[in-house]
């Protein structure tokens, strides 16, 4: 076969495969993890966490969400306007671990309501 | 503090000549297992484990030069030098590219110590000034390279372009533990492995005579090298391979020994830099200086330690690089080629394995089919770069 030719089939191949890529994507969930779990996993890696919301601090645009009971972490979550959030809330949160002065923290890209009971 | 330094550095000196030459694996991951494995004690010792951090980045960029020339399994940093090194090795002057490689390392290190005052100061108000125009300068950056290309091959180069910066931005999106590792390992390791497969199951007999430098022109693609590898700690996303590029068409080299002096001039170049611009700018620029930064607060003295040891361990490293490679030789030849390549891909699909699973592997496969296709086209693999920068560029500008 000639070299273009093959070039060529790879280059079909590719595609296919960024395609299977992109539905993988839409249909991954990160790895569910507790409140604990999140200090043992490394930054950068994307996860979602579940706990309950202990207190919410605003500052401008950022609203810092702490969960958890007796070890508790912070999310972080960028938004314009004011969070619809109250203590007791059980929330699930999707997004990407950060290590912020020595301490992990979850950057939340997505945060879904579990339950209002505590 | 001085006998931490010291023992940090012999022992990061040591490991990093075990993943130097462990072939396909990524001083990134690396370190993360070096950190990973030490975690229970990592804060006891903080001097112990800088020093052991920065040797093993020095030593392992050292190292990392043999399998890629005598297994064609580089980083992505000697992406632009395994050609010219590969094509030694088939010529038997395999050792011959390994001895340019680290003098190249050493003129680009000292130079590095010569000017790293001054640019300790240039960093900042260089990065300051760039901070507007830096995420148009790494969107063009890959779309300037096309015109390096032959006019026909233009447009296939194009849509690498593209198509690398589809895959870049659909691995980072999903939040695994080592994007890099499939990424990287598809695009500029396993596409180059595969092509073993086609050559001659032995490697040609090797010539072990050093050959007499013409140092003048080494000093000056080194030096030149050196200086365009250290100012990539201000462009995010730009990676040694598009720095290679720009040092040889600024030097214009033709000749292959001078280009992989010049390639690992930048490699050294920007390692050093890195280490400057961490105390300069507070940013660390690669994953052993990022985990130095969460372990210990960073301090000019540090930093001027630490480029002493760094210096120090370049210097035995470049020596033992060159001893260490006929050794190399003769056991490499003692295999047969494609049994080795072969035992090398299976353990590059491993680490892949183990760190990102199955969803890694789809990655590592786009990626080996984009570096096959640029291969076989005959175009730059730089191209496959935008993997990198264009995420990057869209992090400044959107």
């Amino acid at each position: 076969m000639e070299p273009e030719s093959f070039a060529h089939i790879c280059l079909g191949m590719a595609i296919i495969g960024l395609l299977a890529l992109y539905v993988v994507i839409t249909f991954y969930h990160p790895k569910e993890v507790e409140v604990e779990e999140l200090y043992e996993k490394d930054a950068e890696e994307r996860v979602r966490l579940k706990g309950t919301v202990v207190d919410i601090i605003q500052k401008n645009k950022t609203s810092i969400i702490v969960l958890g009971h007796y070890r508790t972490a912070d999310v972080i979550f960028f938004t314009d306007g004011k969070i619809s959030l109250s203590k007791g809330q059980e929330i699930r949160v999707d997004g990407r671990v950060q290590e912020y002065r020595g301490k992990k923290e979850l950057v939340a890209d997505e945060i879904s309501l579990v339950s209002n009971v505590p | 503090m001085f006998l931490e330094l010291i023992l940090g550095g012999i022992s990061g000196f040591l490991l990093g000549i075990i993943t130097g030459l462990t072939p396909g694996l990524h001083i990134n991951l690396a370190s993360a297992i070096i950190v990973s494995a030490a975690a229970p004690f990592i804060h006891l010792q903080p001097f112990y484990f800088s020093a052991l951090l920065v040797s093993a980045m020095i030593s392992h960029n050292m190292f990392d030069f043999i399998p890629s020339v005598f297994l064609g399994a580089p980083d992505e940093a000697e992406a632009m030098s395994v050609l010219p090194a590969h094509q030694l090795l088939l010529l038997g002057r395999g050792v011959e590219a390994v001895y340019y490689s680290a003098v190249g390392a050493v003129v680009g290190a000292l130079l590095m110590i010569i000017i790293s005052i001054p640019f300790w100061f240039f960093l900042p108000i260089a990065y300051g000034l760039s901070q507007g125009f830096i995420g148009f300068v790494l969107i063009l950056l890959p779309f300037a390279m096309i015109l390096r290309e032959q006019k026909g091959k233009r447009f296939f180069a194009l849509a690498l372009i593209l198509l690398s910066a589809c895959l870049g931005f659909a691995t980072f999106s999903i939040g695994l533990k080592d994007p890099l590792l499939p990424l990287l390992s598809g695009l500029f390791g396993i596409s180059v492995l595969l092509g073993n497969f086609s050559v001659s199951a032995k490697i040609p007999p090797q010539l072990l005579d050093l050959p007499k430098i013409e140092l003048k022109g080494l000093s000056i693609v080194s030096s030149v090298g050196s200086i365009i590898g250290s100012l990539l700690n201000l462009f995010p996303g730009v990676g040694p391979s598009q720095a290679s590029i720009l040092t040889i068409s600024a030097t214009n080299v033709k000749k292959k020994e001078l280009v992989i002096a010049s390639v690992s001039a930048v490699s050294t170049g920007s390692v050093f830099g890195s280490i400057i611009a961490l105390s300069a700018l507070g940013k660390a620029r690669n994953a052993p200086l990022v985990h130095l930064q969460n372990l210990i607060s960073v301090s000019s003295d540090l930093i001027a330690a630490l480029m002493l040891l760094g210096i120090i361990v370049l210097a035995i490293g470049s020596l033992t690089v060159v001893f260490l490679a006929p050794f190399f030789m003769r056991i490499i030849a003692k295999f047969d080629y494609r049994t080795l390549t072969a035992a090398i891909l299976a353990l590059t699909l491993s680490l892949v394995l183990w760190r990102t699973w199955l969803i890694g592997i789809l990655i590592l496969s786009i990626g080996t089919c984009l570096g096959i296709a640029a291969h076989k086209a005959e175009v730059g693999k730089h191209h496959l770069m935008a993997c990198l920068l264009i995420p990057t560029a869209s992090y400044f500008l959107f």
